[in-house]
C-alpha cells in the first residue's frame, strides 16, 4: 500500500515536473524563435537593397511555431491540429494589424500611435474571424 | 508570457488566437526606434509594414497547411512543411506584388 501510494506520488511529481518544464521550454522557445525572426529582419533591413522583403520576416509565425511545438509535444497530434486551424482566425486578424498599421502610417498618424492603434485591431478583428470560422462548422 | 498564459487557460482554439498575437512584427517595428528617428522612422517602418503585409497573407495559408498537414503527417513533419510552404508562399506573394503593381 505504501509503496503504490509513493508510485502514485512520484507519478504526480513528475507529471508536475513535465508541466513545468514545459512551461518552460514554451518561453524559451518563443524567446528564441521570435528573437531569432526580430534580429533576422533586422539583419536583412541593414543587407537587403529591397527594405520590404526583410519585413517578411517580421510575420514569421514564430508564437504560432512555438504554441503547436508544445501542443504537439504534450497534447498530441489533434490538439496541435485543432491550435493550427483556431490560428487561422488569428493570422487573419493579424493581416488587418499589419494593415490598420500601414494605413495609420501611410495617412500620417504619429508612428506610436498607428502601432497602438493597430492592438485592438487585431483582438477585435480575431474574435470577428473566430465566430465566423465557428458559424461556418 | 501573457499570450502563453492566456492561450493555456481559454483552450486550442481560443489559445490559437493568441498563438497568433503578432508579437514578431510589433518587436521589430519598436526595434526601429532604436536606430531611425523622425521621418526615416516612419519610411522604415513603412518597409517593414509592407513586407509584413505579404508574410501575414503566407501565414493565413501556413496556418491552414498546418492544421491539415499536422494530422496527415504527424505535428513535427507537419509544421515543418507548413513553415517550408509559409516561406515560398510569402516570397511567391512578394514576387507577384513587386512585378505586377510596382
Amino acid at each position: 500500500m505504501a509503496d503504490s501510494s509513493n508510485l502514485y506520488l512520484y507519478d504526480l511529481e513528475v507529471g508536475v515536473c513535465m508541466k513545468h518544464s514545459g512551461f518552460l521550454l514554451d518561453l524559451m522557445l518563443r524567446f528564441l524563435l521570435g528573437g531569432g525572426a526580430v534580429a533576422g529582419c533586422y539583419l536583412l533591413l541593414l543587407i537587403l537593397p529591397w527594405k520590404s522583403f526583410a519585413g517578411i520576416f517580421a510575420a514569421f509565425p514564430a508564437v504560432l511555431a512555438s504554441a503547436v511545438i508544445m501542443s504537439g509535444w504534450l497534447e498530441g497530434r489533434e490538439a496541435a491540429s485543432q491550435l493550427a486551424k483556431g490560428a487561422t482566425a488569428g493570422m487573419l486578424g493579424c493581416t488587418v494589424c499589419v494593415a490598420v498599421t500601414l494605413w495609420g502610417l501611410l495617412a500620417g498618424i504619429e508612428w506610436v500611435w498607428a502601432i497602438v492603434l493597430s492592438i485592438p485591431a487585431w483582438l477585435i478583428s480575431s474574435l470577428i474571424f473566430i465566430s465566423l470560422v465557428k458559424k461556418e462548422r | 508570457m501573457l499570450c502563453t498564459l492566456i492561450a493555456r487557460s481559454f483552450g486550442p482554439r481560443i489559445g490559437g488566437i493568441f498563438a497568433a498575437f503578432p508579437a514578431v512584427y510589433l518587436a521589430a517595428l519598436l526595434s526601429l526606434k532604436l536606430d531611425y528617428q523622425g521621418q526615416q522612422l516612419v519610411e522604415m517602418s513603412v518597409h517593414v509594414s509592407e513586407g509584413a503585409l505579404v508574410g501575414m497573407l503566407a501565414n493565413i495559408i501556413c496556418a491552414v497547411a498546418a492544421s491539415r498537414l499536422i494530422l496527415t503527417k504527424g505535428w513535427q513533419r507537419g509544421l515543418w512543411q507548413a513553415l517550408l510552404i509559409w516561406l515560398i508562399a510569402a516570397t511567391c506573394i512578394y514576387m507577384t506584388w513587386k512585378l505586377v503593381f510596382v
